[in-house]
């Protein structure tokens, strides 16, 4: 059959719009073939940065000199480091004893997986980070991930080699939060990474103060574990129907490298659908 | 002078699927870590821009098509989400050379790829907020976005369309 010029643009339009948007319907029913691919494109980065490598540090090498100055810098930061441990220890036993005062959940003791952050997402915006960890050890989606510092976020998309992490800064991102001092719930929202967090539904009256620590409430319906520390408050201003706060992230989202991925029956409510909508728990995983 | 306007011509898919495929793993191994502001080139966008430019409409759509669904199949957005958008900025800038701009077919319209980037971009976050219910990213962020998805659109311009004409120009004859 023979079709006229504008026919036949008209079909081919169709067709792949047709196309495109059953895909966007029926995209869950694909995730097997995706996640493969994502596999895939993640073992050829790894690669690449594998083989990269030795070359860097070749150039790196070159000279006597350097390697002289290194040695010794090294050695400076092997004292230094031996100073920090000692400090370190004490930290340990003081967070322990803080948390159990405050009753607040400790990652540290939860069912979890450790990952290393291999990469950025590949979407638009940069919000997401990638772990080198996934179904395969047991990772799912909607998993809360943390540092020992606080929450980082949560998983919104896994493949059997990895998995991508919605940050807890990226506008999409919302956490229900409760005020360590008064026990006041409100929620997180993310806004821009790098960017403090705005923090909503906090009464007028609250008494808020620079510093204080937020912690995930772990209310009916949250996909994180209640008592996770979050942020401390950046800057507070007083409102008509809320106070207006800021919330900067214990974590350094900007320089994550090794974190962990609490996993189902670490005592959280993971089991609470992670695909659920927007709501005062953790937000729309599946995005960007 | 040969004429390079493909418009009525079928489309050799398998060389246009090997040069999406080229472009999706270059982007994951390179192209990606390019990143200001947290924003990245988009490569496979281009790809639908300039294939709809040397392409004409029809197969600028095909080739947009099967640039986006590469890139959503590698990429970790919702399959389907760019394929549809560079589906029909192929189909556009095809369009949009045949009636006014026919002189794109000697010079790059540095006009038409700024704006068809900008749709790209602003279509993808719309499709995020009706598809997702994502809330919309803040106005910085997206201006942001818009001038440097922009900004590396028109600098990866001529390479892309030197590889578009040399891949699938020529099986075009």
């Amino acid at each position: 059959m023979v079709r006229s010029g504008s026919s036949r643009t008209r079909f081919i339009v169709g067709v792949v719009v047709l196309s495109s948007l059953t895909l966007l319907a029926a995209g869950a029913q694909f995730s097997g073939l995706t996640a493969k691919a994502r596999d895939a494109i993640a073992s050829l980065r790894h690669t690449g940065k594998k083989a990269s490598s030795p070359v860097n540090s070749a150039i790196a090498r070159l000279s006597v000199g350097e390697l002289r100055s290194e040695n010794a810098r090294l050695r400076r930061d092997l004292d230094a480091a031996k100073a920090d441990a000692n400090r370190y220890r004490d930290a340990v036993r003081q967070r322990k004893d803080l948390l159990a005062l405050l009753q607040l959940s400790d990652p540290d003791t939860m069912h979890s997986v450790a990952a290393r952050v291999v990469d950025v997402g590949l979407g638009l915006f940069d919000d997401r980070v990638v772990l080198n960890v996934g179904s395969r050890k047991g990772v799912v989606v909607g998993a809360p991930v943390v540092t020992g510092a606080g929450l980082v976020g949560r998983v919104v998309l896994v493949s059997p080699e990895q998995s991508f992490v919605l940050l807890i800064s990226d506008p999409a991102s919302s956490v229900g939060v409760r005020l360590s001092t008064s026990g006041e719930v409100g929620i997180a929202k993310g806004t821009v990474v790098g960017q403090p967090l705005r923090v909503d539904l906090i009464a007028p009256d609250t008494d808020v103060s620079r510093g204080d620590l937020l912690v995930t409430s772990g209310l009916q319906r949250s996909v994180f574990p209640a008592g996770i520390p979050v942020g401390a408050v950046r800057t507070v201003k007083p409102g008509a129907i809320q106070k207006e706060i800021t919330m900067t992230p214990l974590t350094d989202l900007a320089h994550l490298e090794f974190v962990k991925v609490l996993l189902p029956g670490s005592g959280q409510p993971l089991a609470a659908n992670p695909a659920a909508t927007s709501d005062a728990s953790g937000t729309n995983p599946s995005r960007r | 002078m040969r004429s390079r306007h493909y418009g009525t011509d079928p489309l050799p898919l398998g060389r246009i699927v090997l040069l999406s495929l080229s472009v999706v793993v270059l982007d994951a191994l390179v192209i990606s870590q390019f990143r200001i502001f947290g924003v990245r080139p988009l490569p496979f966008l281009l790809l639908a821009v300039i294939s709809g430019l040397e392409l004409g409409s029809n197969n600028g759509t095909i080739a947009g098509f099967i640039a986006g669904l590469c890139a959503d199949m590698f990429g970790a957005g919702r399959l389907g989400t760019w394929a549809l958008i560079c589906g029909l900025l192929g189909f556009a800038v095809g369009f949009a050379r045949d009636h006014a701009f026919p002189a794109a077919r000697e010079r790059l319209p540095l006009l038409l790829i700024v704006g068809s980037s900008w749709i790209g971009v602003l279509s993808y976050v719309g499709i995020a907020y009706i598809v997702d219910e994502s809330p919309v990213p803040p106005i910085r962020r997206i201006g942001i976005a818009l001038l440097l998805v922009a900004g590396w659109n028109v600098i990866l311009g001529w390479p892309m369309r030197l590889a578009v004409r040399r891949l699938v120009g020529e099986a075009l004859g």
